[in-house]
């Protein structure tokens, strides 16, 4: 399985980052903007994402944008929504809100931070994006 | 799977938001039920992945000092929206190691900058470097325990 952890604090971004690693490649984009141009560039080459995990406060472009973006450029590139990437949108409790607004943009499921491996376990089971 | 609004707002992240939002700073009264540091939430989070736990902590330790002096800086400078996603970070970093009272110091400083409302954030920067004092203290205990 083939990652991406968008995250701007750096502990949040190792811990995730460490633990999906167990299951494949897994790169990191610290902004929104770095965000969808990795997801553009695997967009095109052999080896796309499979999994994203997306923070949601970020300087620039915040995580609900980069979603949408990521979702247009599956658009644009005609990928069946069925077959697009899963985004797992990172939140912190207060941050309800924003995490009904992703819901409304399309993404998989919300893991509420500091995230717990076996709920990240779970997740990565019930999607079928680990055996 | 798509879940649904009403699936997401589950009694267990409603009653996680509540406890978030009424999470202001601590109280004076010494009958604080947080934890400063919640070393066996962390490795359980962490799936008992002790090597990752250490890396943290090291990270953690060395680099909370300067997000602190960044807080600082933006606070003298007035910066609203720099003090709340500063804040945000630590209150992240916090949350991962399991420095409960710290992440809820930090909390009140994002939701007041998040406000406006830098005087009440200032007010709250002696708690938080108390609360990293106590944490870091804890943390080394069990690092030499």
């Amino acid at each position: 399985m083939r990652s991406l952890v968008v995250e701007d604090e750096f502990i949040s971004r190792l811990a995730l980052q460490r633990q999906l690693s167990r299951f494949g490649e897994s790169h990191i984009a610290v902004s929104g903007e770095e965000a969808v141009a990795a997801f553009r560039l695997a967009l095109g080459s052999a080896s796309p994402y499979e999994l994203v995990c997306m923070d949601i406060r970020m300087p620039g472009i915040d995580g609900v944008e980069a979603l949408r973006q990521i979702r247009k450029l599956e658009d644009e590139e005609g990928v069946l929504p069925s077959k697009g990437v899963k985004i797992f949108m990172t939140t912190a409790v207060d941050q309800v809100k924003e995490v009904v607004e992703s819901y409304r943009a399309l993404c998989d499921a919300y893991l509420v931070k500091p995230i717990d491996g076996t709920k990240l376990l779970e997740k990565l089971l019930e999607l079928a994006l680990i055996p | 799977m798509f879940l649904s609004p009403e699936a997401m707002e589950s009694a267990k992240l409603r009653a996680a938001a509540d406890q978030a939002a009424g999470a202001g700073p601590p109280s004076r009264s010494g009958e604080d039920e947080l934890p400063v540091f919640d070393r066996d939430g962390m490795l359980r989070r962490l799936m008992d992945d002790h090597d990752l736990v250490s890396t943290i902590m090291d990270v953690f330790l060395e680099d909370l000092p300067q997000q602190i002096e960044t807080l600082k800086c933006l606070l003298e400078r007035g910066d609203a929206s720099g003090v709340g996603s500063t804040a945000h970070s630590i209150k992240g970093a916090a949350g991962n190691v399991g420095g409960e009272r710290l992440r809820r110091s930090a909390l009140a400083i994002e939701e007041a900058a998040d406000a406006g409302d830098l005087r009440s954030a200032a007010g709250c920067l002696a708690d938080l470097e108390l609360q990293f004092a106590c944490l870091k203290e804890a943390m080394e205990q069990h690092a030499n325990g």
